[in-house]
């Protein structure tokens, strides 16, 4: 309850406080739903920088975030009233209710994606790499009061949301990070809408429904990865280009979010795509007369893209950390090849139209039908932005793989990164698309608006028994160690390690999701070599090692690709070493909890 | 745009029958592939799921 009450408080502060920057910035207010949709992005951008300042400070702590939040609040209390007396006087009955049936099916069904992601977003987390980073980095940040150096968890990965989610968990705890991603996925879907309404008067709605209808949305909606917030800034950034003409602040604007979109997630570069279209677009109207517009936006783009690097570098002398295993490609660390270029190109095409590793690593279907449908019918129609930024990502991205990881051509494991890209240029095209067909009676409007609705259907399913198995944890009818203990292998060894009286606690945790452990750790990567048994060639060097740590417990869970012989083989049987736990895993194998022995 | 859209609709019907069944034969084809995939893709979570419930089960006394 003290979750959804901070989270209901936080959503008024955030809506009224980007209503205050907008004003500030002189913008021109669009419709409403784009009003609300673009204040909560940009006040999320705004958490972000001050949420790394507080954490570059190390003054992250539960009152410096109520601070931010309160002087947030204090700063917006006009836009506040305003923004509550024009919500009074909207005509919710005749938004809702006195539509087509047409309309009335995509509202349903919008309806019922975002209910799957609310109750998604209400359970405890149990995404796989919320466990191993997404989460688990901000919980360090937070017991930490702020950022720290490590070599063995990813931090020095850029990840610019992870701020939204430290200050979700130092007001309410994990569920409003949670909900404060589930948010931003709104937004998100609020700016598709309105991107789309500016393409096409009229295809808000079905911009809506194609980008929930999507594997990555409807996969993530309610999770707390970063692809879902990414695409938020990508809309935003869009929407900000689509409305340059009004103003230069605009361009500025779009250069921000883009960093953003960067900073969040640098995988997905592709995004990037929108910066020389900004400058380019503005220079093209302003000319000379552009050159101080430019420079802001670069330092702006450089500020928001640019400040988790910067503290990479005043700590590593890096501005891109790279972690063993974890870089984008096996070739430039003496990988095998896999083929010619050229093949793996059209390998990755192939991909990028269909899925990826999981279901969940694609942009779905008709989005490539909406960008197909509008080269071939309305090339000479419409409006070709949507489509052309769409092609140059795409572009923009196979090229930096041809380039720099010809080999990760072949795999289906990066398709999720250029989705942001593809489902926020391509899903306004293809509701463009959609809206031209819905006007014209025929086969080709049967095709497509079947087409249009089929992919929802095995999506529904899929989320709907998502949230039913989360639901009883959602409401609260069942615990979050129950829940939990389910879903997590490790969950119920990271419980005990919790409770232990020693307040000394420190352990080896050679597992997958450290996120559940409260006690200090060391994290052993589930893949690649670590730091931690760096230089360790016998037992004996790796006992030594255990003691200068002060490691007091080791967890040890089967599988992964790490690179752990002490590990993985008879290493932790006998002294010092004394197994006190064992847990059932996939396989037939077991989660093992080990104490060490006092020398 | 708008305006645009009003010059192209006085161009004509965009819509050539020949273009259209095209169209439509590729749209039906590409779903095939598409889902046959993502069948498999489905599948292999749901076997993913399978596995994990018998780590549950197994927690059961």
């Amino acid at each position: 309850m003290i979750a959804i009450v901070s989270f209901v408080v936080l959503v008024l502060v955030l809506l009224s406080f980007g209503e205050r920057l907008t004003r500030l910035a002189g913008l021109r207010p669009g419709p409403l739903l784009e009003r609300l949709s673009l204040s909560w992005t940009l006040s999320i951008g705004v958490v972000t920088l001050a949420v790394f300042g507080l954490a570059a400070l190390h003054l992250v702590t539960r009152w410096s975030a109520l601070l931010l939040v309160g002087m947030m609040a204090l700063a917006s209390l006009g836009p506040a009233r305003d923004l509550f007396r024009e919500l009074r006087g909207v005509a919710w009955g005749e938004i809702l209710l006195r539509r087509s049936g047409w309309d009335r099916v995509l509202l349903a069904l919008i309806g019922l994606f975002l209910a799957g992601g609310l109750v998604m977003a209400l359970a405890p987390p149990t995404g796989m790499d919320t466990g191993i980073y997404h989460f688990t980095i901000p919980k360090v940040i937070l017991q930490n009061h702020g950022l720290v150096p490590r070599s063995d968890i990813w931090i020095h990965k850029t990840g610019g949301f992870y701020m939204v989610y430290v200050l979700g968990m130092a007001l309410g705890g994990e569920i409003v990070a949670k909900l404060l991603a589930f948010g931003m996925a709104v937004a998100g879907v609020g700016l598709a809408a309105s991107v789309s309404e500016r393409l096409r008067s009229g295809t808000g709605l079905a911009a809506m429904f194609i980008v929930l209808s999507t594997p990555l949305s409807a996969g993530y909606l309610g999770y707390e990865y970063l692809e879902l917030p990414v695409l938020s800034y990508v809309l935003a950034a869009f929407l900000a280009v689509l409305r340059s003409s009004e103003g230069k602040v605009w361009t500025i604007l779009a250069c921000g979010l883009t960093g953003l979109a960067l900073s969040t997630k640098p995988s997905a570069f592709a995004t990037g795509i929108l910066l020389p279209t900004a400058l380019g677009l503005m220079l093209l109207r302003e000319r000379q007369r552009g050159a101080v517009t430019v420079i802001a936006s670069l330092a702006l783009f450089a500020l928001t893209a640019g400040f988790w690097s910067l503290w990479n570098y005043a700590t590593t002398g890096m501005l891109v950390y790279r972690y063993p295993g974890t870089s984008l490609s096996a070739s430039d660390e003496g990988g095998a090849t896999l083929g010619p270029w050229w093949v793996g190109l059209i390998r990755q095409l192939g991909i990028l139209a269909t899925l990826g590793i999981y279901w969940t690593d694609s942009a779905g279907p008709m989005i490539v039908v909406g960008l197909i449908g509008v080269a071939v019918f309305l090339w000479r129609r419409e409006s070709r932005i949507a489509v052309l930024l769409c092609a140059a990502s795409v572009v923009g991205y196979l090229a930096v793989l041809v380039v720099l990881a010809p080999d990760y051509l072949f795999t289906g494991f990066g398709a999720r990164y250029l989705s942001p890209s593809i489902v926020g240029f391509g899903g306004p095209a293809a509701a463009q698309f959609v809206g031209w067909v819905r006007e014209r009676p025929g086969p080709l409007r049967t095709a497509v608006l079947l087409a249009l609705l089929l992919p929802a259907a095995p999506l529904l399913v899929l989320k709907g028994g998502k949230a039913a198995v989360a639901a009883p944890a959602a409401v609260g009818l069942e615990s979050r160690s129950a829940y939990l203990g389910k879903k997590v292998e490790t969950f119920a060894a990271c419980e005990v390690l919790n409770r232990l009286p020693d307040p000394n606690v420190k352990v080896l945790f050679a597992g997958v999701r450290p996120y559940y452990l409260d006690r200090p750790f060391v994290w052993i990567p589930y893949l690649g070599p670590n730091a931690f048994l760096g230089g360790v060639t016998t037992r004996e060097e790796f006992v030594r090692r255990v003691r200068e740590q002060g490691i007091t417990h080791i967890l040890h869970e089967p599988g992964g690709f790490r690179v752990a012989p002490f590990l993985e083989s008879d290493g932790l049987s006998g002294p010092p070493f004394r197994e006190i736990g064992r847990w059932p895993w996939k396989y037939d194998k077991t989660v093992r909890l080990y104490a060490v022995e006092p020398p | 745009m708008e305006q645009q859209r009003a010059a192209g609709e006085a161009e004509g019907d965009p819509r050539p029958p020949r273009r259209v069944a095209l169209f439509v034969a590729a749209l039906a084809g590409y779903y095939i592939v598409y889902y046959w995939i993502f069948v498999g893709r489905v599948g292999e979570y749901f076997a993913d799921i399978l596995r994990h419930f018998a780590f549950v089960r197994r927690l059961l006394p």
